[in-house]
């Protein structure tokens, strides 16, 4: 642990240097050796692929590191990987469970983009960020897993605030820039194991973005080079704003969050049958109130 | 079961989401359903009770005195609701209550009197628990309820007073007691009237002698009548006349003609020394003497008879005659003229009658002509005796009937010592109301406001339906659910969930407080229901 803080430590000082130093699309990048961040299997680095970065010999290229605050987290709600011995933190176990079960089995090497998670809902406010960033941060704990959070709802852009990384040039800006190098908007954090992409500019041709080539280079890029890795992409409700259904198509797995004694059946009926029959799609009940042991069963977990 | 369970549970959750809503609604139920409550007005019922021993009451009724007929209570008591509420009684009770002044049109008669009808109830209560009186008669006697409930308790006590009367009035002859005061009464009665017919007799009688001119009538004719028979028979007489006059005037031209061709004859026949006159005289005296038998001298034939007489006799001293035989010569009638001569002096005679009866008619018309303004006066008076005088009558052959009515009844209760009729409880004013039940009510109002409380909530639940639980949210979309996420409640809403609840639970507890408040004003007294609930503790306490 100590080793961990100390080179998180040196992360933040490089990082404040990065900010005040450029303003701009493309970040000069700070080369931290892989060494320096200890033996976590994502914190090291972010290769840029060859197709992404042409232009870029091939010189080991490390991404920039951010600090969460991890208290402040905690104080709105989220887990992190102090709480995790929370009641809580169990159901987001239970949850992710099936969701590596069918991003890293042998069976899921025949799904296209197995490992690549769009959570989404039917409407606003049904707990997206909420559950896409609580469950990022259980599969972070894992021992031999990483987790990509990709902040793709453009519009709200409510994980990236809520991690306070707006500052952050984002995924709209990596898509827009030419020659642009991944690793430049990839940021590391001071979860081990988790790396986190913001939003980026606003954009209102969002759709369009995502159905670009670019963006379906960029998404087999992520589900190939790192097998071990779950992306997950947050995005805006899918009866609200049509490029989440271009988004839902390029991923191999979708969770769609249900508002539990809110949501209307109908909507969720609706959403369910806007995303089509080819996209996998697992639902979660956010919101309950109902205890989970009701639930057959399931409550050996919770103590 | 579990299955069930989880369901119940399910809805259970999904109402309590709509509290609010479902809390409000009981709210607005009971205020609105107390407040109704309320504004009802108190109902009072007054009763009446009396003892009627149904089989003396309806047998005499219903069928003849050896029937043995026997009713239901139900039918027994319709039986003698159909006999005391008649059209006619019903109307009595109106008149006899304010219900008159409810009463305008003769439509709102009708109804009325159907309402009552209706809400006059007559009750066979049960059969009399008296041993002795199951003992002596097969069928045990009654208690009959007559009842009436209204908002108006004065009007209750009337209308049931009414009816009670009617009730009286109907069967009191089988009261013993009021039997001899009856009897006594009717003997009185009987006395009275059959003084007073005599009176009437009496005062007809000389009312009649007071009046003989006027009132001929021993064969009952009146003054209009007579005159009308006079003038026929006075019509009659005048034809009776015309028609002798004219046969006399034929006649005596038929004898003229036969005169005109006499021819001499001898007399043969005839009697010697006696002329044709002669005969005739001896004729009409004959026959005078004859009439003088069955009529006196004031008879018209006679009268006429002997006036012939005197006429022929004059002819004869004037020498007239002609001798009957012998003489000269003498001329006989070509045809015996005697004949003619017999039938000339009767038509004669009847035309004479005829004018003396003429003569009376006329005078006895004439008589009668100035009574023409009086006699009706006297025929009315007459009329109104012979009124007054039937009525009584009547009367009084109705008490001597009823008379011995009392007396059969009289001998066929002979043979028990209490009355068939008695009145065992005089309707009285009533002081607590018999409707209505506000306590019962008012419970009523609160689990209908409850049961639309939730049904409410319920179906708001359902008018918008969403998931409650992962099971359902699984059989609903069909889709697997990967798990389910409780409400992770921050510390400020758990405050603020826990203040709703508070003020939840305290406007609940304030509608139970003010149930429990209704019902002590409703009458309900929770001392007792308090009483049980602290009685245990106490006891622990001891
Ligand atoms: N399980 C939960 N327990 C408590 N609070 C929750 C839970 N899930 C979500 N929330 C809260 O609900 C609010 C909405 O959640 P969130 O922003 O994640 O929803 P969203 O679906 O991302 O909404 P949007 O469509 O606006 O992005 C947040 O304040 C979040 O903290
Ligand atoms: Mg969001």
């Amino acid at each position: 642990m100590s080793i961990i803080e100390k080179a998180l430590e040196r992360l933040e000082q490089s990082d404040i240097r990065t900010i005040s130093e450029s303003r701009g699309p493309v970040v000069a990048p700070s080369t931290f050796p892989r060494e320096a961040t200890g033996e976590g299997l994502i914190g090291a680095a972010w290769e840029a692929g060859e197709s992404l970065a042409p232009t870029v010999a091939a010189p080991l290229r490390t991404s920039q590191m951010v600090a969460l605050d991890l208290k402040a987290l905690e104080k709105q709600g989220y887990l992190t990987p102090e709480t995790m011995h929370l009641p809580r933190a169990d159901e987001y176990r239970r949850i992710k469970r099936p969701l590596l079960l069918n991003a890293f089995s042998d069976a899921a090497k025949k799904v296209k983009n197995a490992n690549l998670v769009a959570v989404t809902s039917s409407v606003a406010g049904e707990g997206k960020s909420y559950t896409s960033l609580n469950l990022a941060m259980s599969i972070a704990t894992e021992l031999d897993r990483t987790v990509l959070l990709v902040d793709t709802d453009v519009f709200k852009q409510s994980l990236t605030k809520t991690l306070k990384l707006s500052e952050h040039p984002g995924l709209t800006d990596f898509l827009r820039t030419e020659g642009a190098d991944l690793a430049d908007y990839l940021l590391r954090t001071n979860v081990p194991n988790l790396a986190f992409i913001p939003a980026g500019r606003l954009d209102y041709q969002i759709a369009e973005l995502w159905g670009s080539g670019k963006m379906q280079q960029f998404m087999d890029e992520l589900a190939r080079r790192y097998p071990d890795r779950l992306v997950i992409f947050d995005t805006p409700p899918v009866l609200a704003h049509a490029s989440t259904l271009v988004l839902t198509g390029l991923v191999g797995q979708v969770l769609m969050v249900v508002e539990a004694e809110k949501t209307d059946q109908h909507l969720v009926t609706e959403s369910l049958r806007v995303l089509g029959d080819n996209v996998r799609v697992g639902l979660i009940l956010n919101k309950s109130n109902q205890r989970e042991s009701a639930d057959y069963g399931y409550g050996y977990y919770s103590q | 079961m579990r299955e069930q369970f989880e369901q119940l549970k399910m809805h259970l959750w999904m109402v309590l989401h709509h509290r609010w809503t479902a809390l409000g609604a009981v709210v607005l139920v009971c205020a609105l359903g107390w407040a109704g409550l309320e504004a009802v007005d108190d109902r009072y019922q007054v009763e009446a009770k009396v003892y009627l021993d149904t089989k003396a009451a309806l047998q005499p009724l219903f069928q003849g005195p050896n029937g043995a007929q026997t009713w239901s209570p139900q039918q027994s008591a319709l039986l003698i609701k159909r006999t005391l509420l008649t059209r006619e009684n019903i109307e009595r009770v109106i008149n006899e209550t304010a219900l008159k002044m409810k009463v305008k049109t003769p439509e709102g008669l009708d109804k009325m009197v159907m309402s009552l009808a209706e809400r006059i109830r007559v009750k066979r209560l049960m059969p009399a628990v008296d041993e002795e009186a199951n003992s002596r008669n097969d069928t045990p006697a009654d208690i009959y309820s007559i009842s009436f409930e209204s908002t108006d308790r004065e009007l209750a006590l009337n209308v049931v007073k009414s009816v009670l009367d009617l009730f009286v009035e109907r069967f009191s002859y089988l009261t013993k007691t009021s039997t001899k005061e009856a009897a006594e009464f009717l003997d009185r009665e009987i006395a009275a009237y059959a003084r007073n017919l005599g009176e009437a007799e009496e005062r007809l009688k000389q009312f009649k002698l007071d009046n003989p001119g006027v009132l001929l009538g021993a064969n009952g004719q009146t003054y209009s009548q007579r005159v009308e028979a006079l003038q026929s028979e006075l019509e009659a007489a005048k034809v009776s006349l015309r028609e002798a006059e004219f046969r006399a005037t034929a006649l005596r031209v038929q004898i003229q003609n036969m005169a005109a061709s006499r021819v001499p004859v001898s007399v043969g026949g005839g009697v010697p020394g006696q002329t044709a006159l002669d005969q005739q005289i001896a004729t009409a005296e004959s026959r005078l003497s004859e009439l003088l038998l069955n009529y006196t001298e004031q008879h018209p034939d006679v009268i006429g008879l002997r006036r012939q007489l005197a006429e022929m006799k004059e002819q004869k001293a004037k020498g007239l005659d002609v001798p009957a035989g012998g003489a000269p010569v003498v001329y006989a009638p070509a045809t015996d003229t005697s004949g003619a001569r017999l039938l000339l002096t009767e038509a004669e005679a009847r035309a004479a009658a005829m004018k003396e009866q003429i003569a009376l008619k006329e005078k006895q018309l004439l008589d009668l002509k100035p009574l023409a303004e009086t006699v009706p006066k006297v025929e009315a008076e007459l009329a109104r005796l012979n009124r007054d005088y039937e009525v009584i009558k009547a009367t009084y052959a109705e008490l001597v009937h009823r008379r011995e009515t009392i007396s059969l009844s009289a001998g066929a209760q002979s043979a028990g010592g209490d009355s068939m009729f008695k009145v065992i409880e005089a309707p009285r004013l009533p002081l607590v109301p018999v409707g209505p039940q506000r306590e019962l009510l008012t419970t009523a109002v609160f689990l209908a406001a409850l049961a639309l409380g939730t049904g409410l909530g319920w179906m708001r639940s359902q008018s918008r339906p969403t998931f409650y639980t992962r099971n359902q949210l699984a059989t609903i979309s069909g889709v697997p659910v990967l798990g389910a996420i409780t409400m992770n409640w921050s510390v400020m809403e758990v405050a603020r969930r826990q203040f709703g609840m508070l003020i939840f639970g305290m406007v609940v507890l304030a509608l139970l407080a003010a149930y429990v408040g209704m019902l002590m004003h409703n009458g309900y007294d929770i001392k007792p229901l308090i009483k049980t609930i602290v009685e245990p503790f106490r006891m622990i306490q001891a």
